[in-house]
């Protein structure tokens, strides 16, 4: 059993910047994207490796389909 | 006669503009689904669908209202003598209450729980949560 973290930091100015961990590739880019229409705007994400992980591995399958 | 300025802003949720503001400091704010008036020292036709109300005891002259545009995003309006008082710092403090108050809502509405939560000394606020998979 494993968890998934998000680590919010949100400056005196209102600038929120997320970082996400344990979410896997189009689900952390879903929760971010929520988060960016709770929050009216652009907010600074960090891919994690799971992400790049999913990437890598949409791009492989792409190819063997070629 | 009052004037009002209406300034833009990125919010997009009624609730958390009032816990925003209630954090900042007002202890009456209210929300409501149509535009209400504002109260001021001089009559006003200025509106909004929250407003903080004024605290005479805290020297306030008038009523801080957000009024949502047709697109879905709030209007600060704020009486043109308050300008001072609620200025560029005074929004940004707002702004970080706003955020706080959106994302821990969200997220723990989807099964996340606060791991840790630290202001530091530039008073930039670090929210740690977690979900178990």
């Amino acid at each position: 059993m494993g968890f998934e973290q998000i680590e919010v930091t949100i400056d005196s100015d209102g600038r929120v910047e997320l970082k996400v961990a344990g979410v896997q590739g189009a689900g952390c880019l879903a929760l971010t994207e929520q988060l960016e229409r709770h929050l009216g705007g652009q907010v600074e994400r960090r891919l994690t490796d799971e992400y790049r992980d999913t990437v890598v591995e949409a791009e492989r399958l792409e190819l063997e389909d070629d | 006669m009052s004037h009002y300025t209406r300034v833009a802003t990125a919010f997009v949720s009624a609730t958390h503009i009032a816990k925003a503001l209630v954090d900042v400091g007002f202890e009456k704010v209210e929300v409501f689904t149509e535009p209400q008036p504002l109260r001021g020292i001089f009559t006003t036709r200025a509106v909004g669908h929250v407003i903080a109300r004024r605290r005479l005891v805290a020297g306030e002259m008038n009523d801080v209202g957000f009024l949502r545009r047709t697109d879905g995003h709030f209007d600060a309006v704020v009486e043109d003598m308050d300008r001072e008082r609620y200025d560029a710092v005074w929004m940004g403090r707002l702004r970080q209450r706003y955020a706080y108050h959106a994302t821990r809502d969200l997220l723990t509405a989807k099964g996340f729980e606060i791991a840790d939560e630290q202001t530091d000394e530039r008073d930039t606020l670090r929210l740690t949560l977690r979900r178990m998979t």
